[in-house]
Formats: C-alpha cells, structure tokens, sequence
C-alpha cells in the first residue's frame, strides 16, 4: 500500500516537472543508526577524607571505626550507564595509605568500602568488585559507596594519603 | 585496557565519530559539572584521592583515684591481697629507666585470668597481723588498678613521682609495675618519698592499650594510723612529635 501511494507520487513528480521543463533524478538512502557499547561512571568528587578529631579520637577501645568526613557523610554516589547485555561491574581498588614524612602506612585492609546496605568490604591494592549489575542500566544507576576507616590503636600521626581508582568494567557479549 | 578511557573534567570535551552518540555524551557532562566522569567501551576509571588526617594524641586515664590498703579488709573480693614474704627484697634485674627491679621480700606474682593477680609461692593472708611465730616484716600487700595509656607519637615515657604526705604515721616501702595484657609480670620498681621511675617506655606500635598498674607495699610492722602518699602519673614525648621546637 504504502509503495503504491509512493509510486504514484513520484509519478505524479515525474509528470509536474515534465510539465514545467524540470529535469529530475531519484535516489534511495538507507538510514543508519550505530550506538557504540559504552560503559561510563561519574562521580561528584574525587576526595575521600578521613579526619580525627580530639571528642572521638582516641576511643574507648580499639578496634575503632570512623566514618570519611567527604563526601558528606562517608558516602560517594558513583553513577554507572551501561548500554550492553552482559554482565557490568563497579571496582574500587586502594592501596595502602602512606604518610610521605615520616614513612608510616596505615594497610589498606583498614579500610572498608560498602555499597548501599551490603557487607563491608576492605580494601586492597587489586581491584575488588564492590557491585555487579546485568545488562543496560537504563540511564544513570547510582551506587553510593560507603568508606569507613578501622583504627588499631598502633597506627602513628601522620598525614596520610592514597591514589586510589574507582572503576566500571563491562563484560564482552558472547 | 583495550577500550578504556581515562577519567576527564567534566568542562573537557570528547569528540565522537556518532552525532547521537557525541550528543548523549554532551547532556552527561553538563549533569556533572562540578564532577568527573570517564567512559569507555569496556573500562571506565577515574583516580580518586584519599587522605586520613591523625594528629598526635597523648592521653592517660586511671581507673582509680585513691588505691586504699586497708589491712581490715583482708580477703574482700575486691580487697588487697597480702601474703607473708621472708627476707630482704631480692633484685630480679633492671627496670626500663635503669634502676633496680626486685621481688619485695621474695615474692613473687603471675596474672591467672586477666586481671586477677596471683602470689607465687608465698602463703597469702587472711587477717593482719599474721599468725604467732611469723615475722611481720616480710608482709607485702598488693593491689592494681587498669591504666590506659594511649600514644600514637614516636616514642613515650610514663613515669611515677611519688610524694608523701607530711602528716601521718611514715609510708612504707612502696612499689611499682605496669604489665600490658599477655605479658609477664616484671620485677617491682621500688620508688622512694620524692622519687621518679619510668613505668613504660614505648611506641606507638607497641599496643599497649590495656595496662595493668601493681602497687606494692611493705609493711614492715609499722606504725598503726594511716599514711599517705601521692603517686603522679606522668605520659611524655617528645616535643617534635607535637611540632613544638
């Protein structure tokens, strides 16, 4: 039906430029539409602080938690869109802290990383799956990712700081 | 890493063969502004930054502010044990400052179940004086109390000054030690009137947290009355752990 009305049509074209002296051609083009497999995170900031202050440090006994102070409230909301069928996962991977003056580390099992309610994690220099998702995200998922700091009692003062990566993967269809 | 992206401000642009794509890509960035964002065809990362900020901390708590031996209360649960040594004190070694470490009148403690002390191979009291025939002299009395004593600096010194009080029948010979949990006991600090001794040195590392205080005293057949001294409980370290010059 639909090529007939498109056949006469161009009939109809053909005879109006005949009519008017009008030279015309005709030509077909396929439309195409690729979306690339794409597997993209965000994050509102790239700073995950610990501070200990006097009313709370030192504790009443050790071991000891504390929660990061930034985010607001230890938590990082990392957003993740996945496109792609298949298995996508959210990584985290933090090496030991290190205090550049005098040398001392705080080891990264000391810290623990959660998402949503799940069980706490710790941390380690090798990436670690903290959330795993199937198939597309349907837009942006977000994940808040809690961080909490153990103390033992033996760690040293010190300004200690880490490079750490956060990461999404996505697993190649079969 | 076949397909990754390193992360990227969220204000830099990324330029892409696929106008949909180029225009998907275009509203998430101007979601985030404040933020950072990485994408990729497999992988996506983006650094982040921790840091924990401990300053240096020095703290001390007693359980106690009065240690009271009271030789009427013999046998009290929670009372002061007293048991018949026999002799001089006997020097067991050195203590952390230097000074001598003994075993007032040749007795000797152990920890059983933390922090219940026990006296080794001595006959323990049940009432004061000690029975007929026993020399008063070689009764020591002992109580302890829990300290915490929490550094996280270089290196720390806990120390006791004892000063008696000008009033009152004389003190006694007065001793002292510190044991942290799943230690020995080490060999009493004898402390004079006026004196300071070094209970612990250590570290941050050293783990300490639950320290255990024994005082001694001798009685010797004193005096009856009560005396009284005052026994100051000093943490130090070094000032260049607090950035004082």
């Amino acid at each position: 039906m639909r090529n007939r009305s498109r056949t006469a049509l161009r009939a109809l074209a053909l005879a109006a430029a005949l009519a008017v002296g009008v030279a015309f051609a005709d030509g077909t083009w396929e439309v195409e539409t690729l979306v690339p497999e794409l597997i993209s995170i965000r994050v509102p900031t790239t700073r995950i602080a610990f501070e200990l202050g006097a009313a709370d440090y030192p504790p009443d006994a050790f071991p000891a938690r504390y929660p990061a102070v930034r985010p607001e409230g230890g938590v990082l909301p990392v957003e993740v869109f996945s496109n792609a069928a298949g298995t996508w996962s959210l990584l985290l991977a933090i090496p030991d802290l290190v205090d550049a003056v005098s040398g001392a580390r705080i080891p990264a099992d000391q810290v623990l990383f959660r998402v949503g309610e799940g069980p706490w994690q710790r941390a380690s220099a090798a990436p670690q799956i903290a959330y795993t998702g199937i198939g597309p995200t349907d837009g942006w998922r977000e994940l808040l990712v809690a961080f909490t700091l153990e103390l033992k009692g033996s760690e040293r003062h010190g300004a200690y700081r880490v490079d750490a990566i956060v990461s999404a993967m996505h697993e190649p269809s079969r | 890493m076949r397909g990754a992206a390193r992360a990227r401000g969220a204000a830099t642009g990324t330029r892409r063969p696929w106008p949909v794509v180029a225009l998907a890509l275009a509203l998430g960035v101007s979601a985030v502004a404040q933020g950072v964002r990485s994408v990729g065809r497999s992988t996506a990362e983006i650094p982040l930054e921790a840091t924990v900020d401990l300053g240096p901390v020095l703290q001390l708590r007693l359980g106690v502010d009065t240690l009271a031996f009271d030789l009427d209360r013999l046998g009290d649960p929670d009372g002061v044990v007293c048991v018949l040594g026999n002799g001089p004190d006997v020097r067991t070694g050195s203590g952390r400052d230097g000074g001598d470490a003994v075993a007032p009148a040749g007795t000797y403690l152990t920890i059983g179940v933390w922090p219940t002390l026990e006296a080794l191979g001595a006959p323990e009291l049940t009432a004061y004086p000690p029975p007929p025939g026993q020399a008063l002299g070689g009764v020591v009395c002992y109580r302890t109390f829990a300290l915490g004593a929490f550094a996280n600096v270089g290196a720390w010194h806990l120390g006791v000054s004892r000063v008696d009080a000008p009033e009152g029948v004389p003190f006694p010979s007065l001793y002292l030690a510190g044991v942290c949990r799943g230690e020995a006991v080490p060999g009493l600090l004898p402390i004079a009137d006026g004196e300071h001794r070094a209970l612990r040195v250590g570290s941050a590392a050293d783990g300490c947290a639950d320290m255990l205080v024994v005082v001694a005293v001798r009685i010797d057949g004193g005096l009856a009355g009560i005396a009284r001294a005052d026994l100051r409980y000093t943490l130090l370290a070094a000032d260049a752990d607090f950035a004082v010059e």
